[in-house]
């Protein structure tokens, strides 16, 4: 599935010279006196598929909303799409991330108009907004369920859903917040194939987090382990648990 | 026995034959709660979203004020509006005193604060679940309160059935400001008081079953429109 709205491409055969959409110098969050976040420092490129792994409690969340522009950080410096992310508003820079939160934010009304409705505020006519919201329900297999209720959705029918409205708002950057834990075993690998090829046609840069090591190999390149705040490891995601013993220790298998 | 069975005989006599008085006392009463409503939802919906919202200093105090407001005795609340409006109180020059528009002032200052407690609490509450989510789609603070609204909906719309179940029920507040002058400010409330107290019981039944009735399809109208927009 494509996006509808025309990007320039951009060549993808070394990653390291590609632009930077998200550049963190030393952040730290800090929530009455408790470091949440320590000295994060990391880089992503544009179309850079990233992890993000590490035990309960690690600050993996809020670093997702720090770098999703959600959250300010208290320190260091971060620039997202060239936007200096120090609390300001930052509406246009918004509209082009989108984020999957680990519990399914719904609005009242039907499947449709939950992806309809966003594209609305940003500005598309009541048409084309149905339009692509529909396309984008048929791409996650959800076409059928468009004039239901939300309510009446099941968890993993809502897990696609957040997808589908995710990419339906064509953003350059995906964060992902454990997208797939409602999502039965065999369902996983045919969305994350889905995932896979949307984000490639379309050239996202992807944030994921997740528990199951097996997202990370299947959706990203690289990896990073937070533990109390702090990366404490980093590297190919497909090396990290011969890499790290720390890593084989979160994620025993 | 003998009282109520006469009574209601006598109602439905009443009712049946259309009596104009009746008639007249009651657009009064829905015209005033319409007024009411109309004012109360005007200054309270927005005073609530904002409160609702917001996370300044004061904002714990005025919402506390606001609840406390909601179990406001309507007749002490009425007691000081007749003051304050008296001839010789501080804004007697207004010449509002003894008519309608004094009832529904008192009426407004009633309703105004379920308004505002019972939008903010829902406002509060969902804004703790959405409001990652309305930053994340990237909404302008038009857009993000208008979202916010359609959210409450439900909400609003219960707070409205209170706010006018409270205005169509007001009987002492209505009596001191409105003086329960025939033709001009005798509401449905205020109507029932006077005949029973001149022991007409099946005027007053009758008006009461018009109050009721009133009173039931209006509300069971908005619930009706509530149970559409529920069905999320």
């Amino acid at each position: 599935m494509n996006y509808m709205f025309e990007r320039k491409a951009t060549d993808f055969r070394d990653i390291e010279n590609q632009t930077p959409v998200i550049i963190a110098e030393d952040i730290s969050v800090r929530r009455n006196e408790r470091f949440i976040l320590r000295n994060i420092s990391l880089v992503l490129h544009q179309g850079e598929r990233l992890g993000l792994a590490g035990p309960n409690g690690s600050g993996k969340s809020t670093l997702l909303k720090v770098l999703s522009l959600l959250i300010p950080p208290s320190s260091g410096r971060l620039t997202v799409l060239g936007f200096m992310g120090d609390g300001r508003s930052s509406v246009t820079v918004r509209r082009k991330m989108s984020i999957v939160f680990q519990q399914p934010t719904t609005l009242t009304g039907s499947v449709l108009q939950n992806v309809s409705i966003p594209l609305r505020m940003r500005g598309l006519s009541a048409r084309e907004a149905t339009k692509r919201a529909y396309e984008w329900l048929k791409c996650f297999d959800l076409e059928k369920l468009a004039f239901q209720r939300i309510h009446t959705l099941s968890g993993g029918e809502l897990a696609r859903l957040q997808l589908a409205r995710a990419f339906a708002m064509e953003p350059e950057i995906l964060f992902l917040d454990e997208p797939f834990a409602a999502v039965d075993a065999t369902s996983r690998s045919p969305l994350k194939a889905l995932l896979r090829e949307i984000l490639a046609k379309n050239k996202v840069s992807l944030l994921l987090i997740s528990h199951d090591f097996r997202d990370l190999l299947d959706l990203t390149e690289r990896t990073l382990v937070l533990l109390d705040g702090h990366i404490v490891a980093q590297g190919k995601t497909q090396t990290l648990r011969i890499q790290s013993p720390l890593v084989r220790e979160i994620f025993p298998e | 026995m003998e009282l109520i069975w006469e009574g209601l005989k006598g109602a439905f006599k009443f009712l049946f034959h259309g009596d104009p008085e009746i008639r007249e006392i009651t657009l009064l009463s829905l015209r005033i709660a319409a007024w009411a409503i109309g004012i109360s939802s005007a200054i309270g919906l927005p005073l609530g979203i904002a409160l609702g919202v917001s996370t300044f200093r004061g904002r714990d105090f005025l919402l506390t004020l606001a609840n406390t407001g909601m179990g406001l005795p309507p007749t002490v609340m009425g007691l000081w509006v007749a003051i304050v409006l008296w001839r010789t109180g501080p804004l007697g020059g207004l010449k509002l005193i003894y008519t309608p528009t004094a009832i529904i002032i008192a009426e407004v200052i009633l309703t105004v604060p379920i308004i505002i407690a019972l939008v903010a609490a829902a406002a509060s509450d969902k804004k703790a679940k959405l409001h990652d989510f309305f930053l994340s789609l990237g909404l302008n603070p038009l857009q993000y309160m208008w979202l916010l609204l359609r959210e409450i909906r439900s909400s609003v719309l219960t707070a409205i059935i209170a706010g006018f179940g409270r205005a169509i029920s007001e009987v002492g507040a209505a009596m001191m400001v409105g003086g329960n002058i025939a033709g001009e400010t005798r509401t449905l409330t205020t109507a029932i008081v006077l005949e029973v107290s001149k022991g007409e019981f099946d005027r007053a039944l009758a008006i009461s079953f018009v109050l009721l009735a009133l009173s039931f399809s209006i509300t069971a109208f908005i619930t009706h429109l509530q149970y559409q927009q529920n069905l999320k």
